[in-house]
């Protein structure tokens, strides 16, 4: 191996890790919010539900690329000015949120409405109830999708090569463009992103399986 | 407040727009075409061709939509042809676009019972009848829902276009900010940007709602 070669792979390790940084934080704040704000949906809290009904649409409604340029480029005219690693995990975190606002929803929403009657009539506080029977059966629901969702924010955090912030495509783009090695370098870069996807596919699905709960939705 | 800037403004972002929705139709009905034809191909008893689909649902679902645009647009001219950036946009796209379509596809043909193949194929009907007359009428119901969700993605995915500088509707903003703010001391990003969410939400919203409509059809 040449020592060009072995140069260009660091480089690309150093964007993989920008590329991880800014998606740890996106995804853990998009399913923060989205436990929340999906809680709030399914207590049909008024005005509250409705307004992140209105979030979440305006966020699943509209390009994450537009999101991105706007938080970066459009906010300082109201006098808010953001770094491009502070926008990326931002813009990640916003809109993932909107989705798993409504992934969350739905796992709340899967919970049999008889084991919240059940703890209801053993002497439970509504809100009681919802952090103690709804909040962990829902949450189990909703892994699948919410990795999926996971999956899908970690591959779109190559959307903020717009913002100029130095991830895996922005530094894969760069080198492309000045080695023209078209297959190498982007080869390399999306075999990244498929083993990471995998990773994170495969880690839950061991946590799915390592917080199951014997005998509750098993089929036949 | 001078309003001069707002009709040229809009009459260059309408031609930005007319980009996109040139791009978002081409895109869609390349990766309809791709995603039927390969989903289609899962139903295939050939074990190469089952291996086949896998491999490229899996590859391309796994990497960034960005990754295959950026990919399409250095490596034709490295393979000797000269395209736009429109057409190297709408390739790339329709190429990642399409596996989650053909995903879309297999899920829904894996759905309709293989008794109903069998049942088709007793009556006489050859293999590919079975599957155009028997299996695909039914298995369309299934498809609809996520496949109009995957529309308003690709849709959204149009403006990553931009990125390798086509003027789409993104593009025709960014340049018309730039413009003005050279001949102008007021900050014009805010509004500009806002029209751009706003004609992606006016064209996505609609879509997402059908996609509900037709879901909840089929639950009933």
């Amino acid at each position: 191996m040449s020592t060009t070669f072995v140069n260009e792979l660091l480089v690309l390790l150093d964007g993989l890790g920008r590329t991880l940084l800014i998606s740890a934080i996106g995804i853990a704040m998009g399913i923060a919010l989205g436990m929340l704000m999906g809680a709030a949906r399914h207590a049909r809290m008024p005005v509250l539900s409705q307004a992140i009904a209105c979030y979440a649409n305006l966020f699943r409604c509209t390009p994450l690329l537009v999101q991105v340029v706007m938080l970066y480029f459009a906010l300082p005219d109201l006098g808010i000015k953001l770094t491009p690693f502070d926008t990326s995990w931002l813009a990640l975190g916003l809109w993932g949120a909107a989705y798993h606002t409504e992934i969350f929803r739905a796992g709340y929403g899967s919970v049999n409405p008889n084991e919240v009657v059940a703890a209801r009539a053993l002497g439970m506080s509504a809100p009681r109830a919802f952090l103690d029977v709804t909040l962990p059966l829902g949450i189990r629901a909703s892994i699948p999708a919410a990795t999926t969702m996971a999956i899908t924010q970690f591959r779109s955090s190559s959307f903020m090569i717009a913002v100029g912030y130095q991830e895996l495509t922005y530094v894969a783009n760069r080198m492309v463009a000045d080695t023209f090695k078209v297959f190498e370098i982007f080869g390399i870069a999306a075999l990244a992103y498929l083993v990471v996807s995998n990773i994170i596919a495969i880690a839950s699905r061991k946590l799915e399986r390592a917080v199951a709960v014997p005998g509750l939705g098993v089929v036949k | 407040m001078n309003q001069d800037w707002i009709v040229p403004v809009a009459s260059h972002m309408l031609s930005g727009l007319y980009v996109t929705l040139w791009v978002s139709l081409l895109t869609t009905l390349l990766a309809t075409v791709i995603g039927v034809f390969i989903g289609s191909l899962s139903a295939s008893t050939t074990t190469w061709i089952q291996a086949a689909v896998r491999l490229y649902i899996d590859i391309f679902r796994g990497i960034p939509s960005l990754i295959t645009l950026l990919f399409v647009f250095f490596a034709l001219p490295h393979a000797g042809m000269t395209t736009g950036p429109i057409t190297a946009s709408v390739l790339g796209l329709a190429v990642w676009g399409g596996a989650n379509i053909a995903e879309t596809a297999r899920g829904a043909l894996k759905s309709i019972s293989s008794r109903q193949t069998e049942a088709a194929r007793s009556l006489g009907l050859g293999k590919v009848q079975a599957m155009v007359f028997a299996v695909m009428p039914q298995a369309i119901r299934r498809f609809l829902p996520p496949y109009i969700g995957q529309l308003t993605v690709l849709i959204q995915a149009s403006a990553l276009t931009s990125v390798v500088g086509v003027t789409d509707l993104l593009g025709a903003a960014r340049q018309m900010i730039e413009r003005l703010a050279y001949v102008s001391s007021e900050p014009h990003a805010v509004p500009i940007y806002c029209g751009v969410l706003l004609v992606f939400f006016a064209i996505c919203y609609p879509l997402t709602l059908l996609a509900g409509l037709l879901e909840g059809k089929l639950r009933s």
